[in-house]
């Protein structure tokens, strides 16, 4: 038969045992490839629509102003993780976003353009 | 004469009794650094707004200019739990749970020729919403309906989307809120008010 401390001991393991970790991650939206152009690269007043188009691609949304027309790149990413013990459980997620944003003239000619503070590493 | 518990067993009691309790938290982008958007000129260009800030989490035209949203929401739940009695019962948890959510949004306005007109930041904290569940005894799982506040931001931007919406929805596209052209609206607000009041949507 078992003494109280090897008991306890036994009971504590258990307890230990049953407990879990998990990570979780999901990536949503258009590759973020504005990441491997510096931002200096596209130039105001000479960077056309076509050339943000073969550097980027299709642009997540495209966004119709008055006078100029937005192409607004997006990537979103939830990451997360949890503990799972018998006496609490923690779960923290986090959602990133990395944006890109250029407006054109009516020309199709860059006005501006910006990256978001937030980048996604891949 | 009160039942006498060993030793041994009194945290296996407690461990069993407190099972379930779990927190959970949910953060969706950053906070903007408010002090910056306070020491804002009238009359500054839009590029300025934008290289302090970068892209805006929303945008849109409106008929005399432009505006820029900025939206960060912390949701956090808290559940508690209780192991049901009898045999099956100690396999089983109840959980209640309930959820808060901070949220901080900043808009900015702008003139025809991108002249910042106005600015102004909010923040607030919501009951999310509750909700009660049984299930078994190792998970741990948000029982909120906190869906409004979680829902992806590239959600409004699949291309075509529009082909397969409700006839009301179509119908009213030209209202939408989601296409940028239209105004903006707060990630919290209901669908049965405003512009989306036409869509009929429940």
């Amino acid at each position: 038969m078992l003494g109280y401390f090897p008991r306890a001991l036994l009971l504590a393991s258990i307890i230990f045992v049953s407990s879990g970790c998990a990570s979780f991650r999901a990536v949503d939206g258009v590759d973020n490839l504005w990441r491997e152009v510096p931002v200096d690269q596209f130039q105001r007043g000479v960077t056309k629509q076509a050339d943000v188009l073969e550097l980027l691609g299709p642009p997540s949304q495209l966004i119709s102003l008055h006078d100029q027309t937005v192409f607004y790149y997006l990537t979103e990413r939830t990451s997360g993780e949890g503990k799972i013990f018998l006496v609490w459980n923690q779960v923290s997620a986090e959602s990133e976003y990395d944006r890109a944003i250029f407006f054109f003239d009516t020309d199709g000619v860059l006005q501006e353009v910006a990256y978001s503070k937030e980048e996604i590493v891949k | 004469m009160r039942p006498r518990i060993s030793p041994v067993l009194r945290p296996l009691l407690i461990t069993v009794l407190m099972s379930g309790c779990a927190h959970l938290e949910h953060t969706l982008g950053v906070p903007l650094n408010l002090d910056a958007v306070a020491s804002l000129d009238a009359g500054s260009h839009y590029a300025q707004v934008l290289h302090r800030f970068g892209p805006p989490t929303k945008m849109s035209a409106l008929q005399n200019g432009m505006v820029f949203q900025y939206e960060f929401v912390k949701l956090t739940e808290r559940q508690y739990g209780l192991i049901l009695p009898g045999e099956i019962g100690k396999w089983i948890k109840a959980v209640y749970a309930s959820a808060d959510a901070d949220v901080e949004v900043t808009q900015f306005i702008f003139d025809r020729q991108g002249r910042f007109r106005a600015a102004d930041t909010e923040s607030w904290s919501a009951d999310a919403g509750a909700g009660f569940s049984v299930t078994l005894i190792f998970s741990a799982g948000s029982f909120t309906d906190t869906e409004r506040y979680e829902q992806s931001a590239s959600r409004s931007l699949e291309w075509g989307g529009a082909l397969t919406q409700s006839l009301l929805e179509t119908l009213n596209a030209k209202q939408n809120l989601e296409t940028g052209a239209n105004g903006v609206q707060l990630t919290t607000t209901s669908n049965s008010v405003g512009q989306h009041a036409l869509e009929l949507k429940q």
